[in-house]
């Protein structure tokens, strides 16, 4: 049941931010959801979640953005494994709210500079067809921070509740 | 080095071989089956959201500029006026220019042939400023050939798989489409420009060139045919002392609205 409920929020996301967020882009850029709801269910959750979302929603933009099919799904887990390691292993742990704004900032910066440096790459072996700029994913990166820490407390506020009621699904499948 | 041994990491390394076995795949063009019924899952939701989005938009977008769409009103009356005189001598020249087609025994050129296609995805990230279409190789298309909606080309075709194809926008900086004056006939090229639009490039420095000028496709590259309207002359972006004259040009498609479109063959 949870896996179903993480893949009609990821879908939803996709969903709001290809129809409704891209009429009212920062500097180019969109908000990237779905890499938050990847940092805050690592964050959050105590299981390995954050990798199930990571990859349904890196196959669905991998599919929707026309870029090399990787992209996305591959820097979501990374990035999803080092928040994980972070808020879990490291004195984030204590205060993860405190800490989030600057792990999605670095997350986005990351995020854009694997994407332009896969994509390079593969255009050299025939698998990626739409060269990207340095100079512009770094642009859109900040306008995707800018976006992204506007819209962070909301989203955060419900991955908490999206959290609590997955919990609750949790405890009555084992009583 | 614990880590290697856990299951994150070997849920990452499956995944990584899942990729490089499904990029594998996608250069055969066996993947795109897949693929199609994969985006439509959030297509219904991005329709769903743009409903609200645009008029939204387009409200705020008018409170916004209303002192411009007063001036602009002014000027589009005026702009009419010359182009209703402009009008009776374009009448008077087509059937001038029909007659000596006559006269010359020319054949009447046949109309482009048009494939129809269905915007699967466009961008959602805005990283590419390109868009998924849902034919591909087994209609006919193939990369290079230009992308059309209402008679204005959009974009042209960089990947086609057999179901499903890629476009490149005119907004994303990486396009290049030969275009020309259609006043003068002066010959540049048409590139995207990150947050600017699209932008035609390597007009000579002596062309003239003014406001409002319609930019048609030049047709040097054979996929792309002649005089597909591409959109108007905004703004001149180049000084005097520079090596070629540059401006803005102006389509009135909304590039990120785009449902169906048109692949000429």
């Amino acid at each position: 049941m949870k896996y179903l409920i993480y893949s009609v929020v990821t879908i939803f996301l996709v969903g709001i931010t290809a129809g409704g967020f891209q009429h009212f882009s920062i500097l180019h850029a969109v908000p990237q959801l779905v890499l938050l709801l990847v940092i805050l269910v690592a964050a959050e959750r105590k299981n390995l979640d954050y990798l199930f979302v990571a990859i349904v929603g890196g196959v669905l933009l991998d599919f929707t953005t026309s870029i090399a099919f990787g992209s996305y799904t591959l820097s979501f887990l990374v990035i999803g494994m080092l928040a994980k390691f972070l808020f879990e292993d490291m004195l984030l742990a204590r205060s993860p709210l405190k800490h989030i704004p600057w792990v999605v900032t670095s997350a986005i910066f990351v995020q854009h500079l694997w994407i332009w440096l896969y994509n390079g790459t593969l255009i050299r072996f025939h698998s990626s067809y739409i060269p990207l700029r340095l100079s512009e994913a770094m642009l859109i990166a900040i306008g995707a921070i800018i976006y992204t820490l506007l819209l962070l407390f909301p989203a955060y506020w419900i991955i908490e509740k999206l959290n609590d009621y997955i919990e609750h699904l949790d405890n009555r499948k084992k009583y | 080095m614990k880590f290697i041994y856990s299951r994150a990491f070997l849920i990452f390394v499956v995944v990584l071989v899942l990729t490089i076995v499904f990029l594998f795949l996608q250069n055969k063009g066996y993947v795109d089956r897949i693929r199609t019924a994969i985006m439509q899952a959030p297509r219904p939701i991005a329709q769903a959201t743009q409903v609200v989005a645009v008029p939204v938009k387009s409200f705020f977008g008018a409170l916004f500029g209303i002192r411009g769409i007063l001036s602009e009103n002014t000027q589009l009356k005026d702009q009419l006026y010359r182009m209703q005189e402009d009008l009776v001598l374009l009448d008077q020249y087509a059937r001038e220019n029909e007659l000596l087609k006559q006269e010359l025994g020319f054949k009447n050129k046949s109309a482009n042939l048009l494939e129809s296609c269905t915007v699967l995805a466009l961008d959602p990230e805005g990283l590419t400023d390109a868009m998924v279409l849902n034919c591909g190789e087994e209609v006919g298309i193939r990369p290079g050939q230009a992308v059309i909606s209402q008679n204005h080309l959009v974009g042209k075709i960089v990947y086609s798989g057999n179901k499903t194809s890629t476009a490149m926008l005119l907004t994303n900086p990486q396009v290049d489409i030969d275009a020309r004056v259609s006043k003068t006939g002066e010959v540049g090229l048409i590139t995207g420009s990150f947050n600017s639009g699209i932008i035609i490039d390597r007009l000579s420095q002596t062309a003239p060139l003014e406001r409002e000028d319609v930019i048609v496709t030049a047709g040097i590259n054979s996929l792309v045919p002649r005089n597909i309207i591409i959109g108007q002359v905004g703004e001149i972006l180049s000084t005097p002392t520079d090596l070629f004259k540059k401006a803005a040009i102006v389509s009135p498609i909304e590039f990120n609205s785009l449902q169906y479109v048109f692949v000429v063959k």
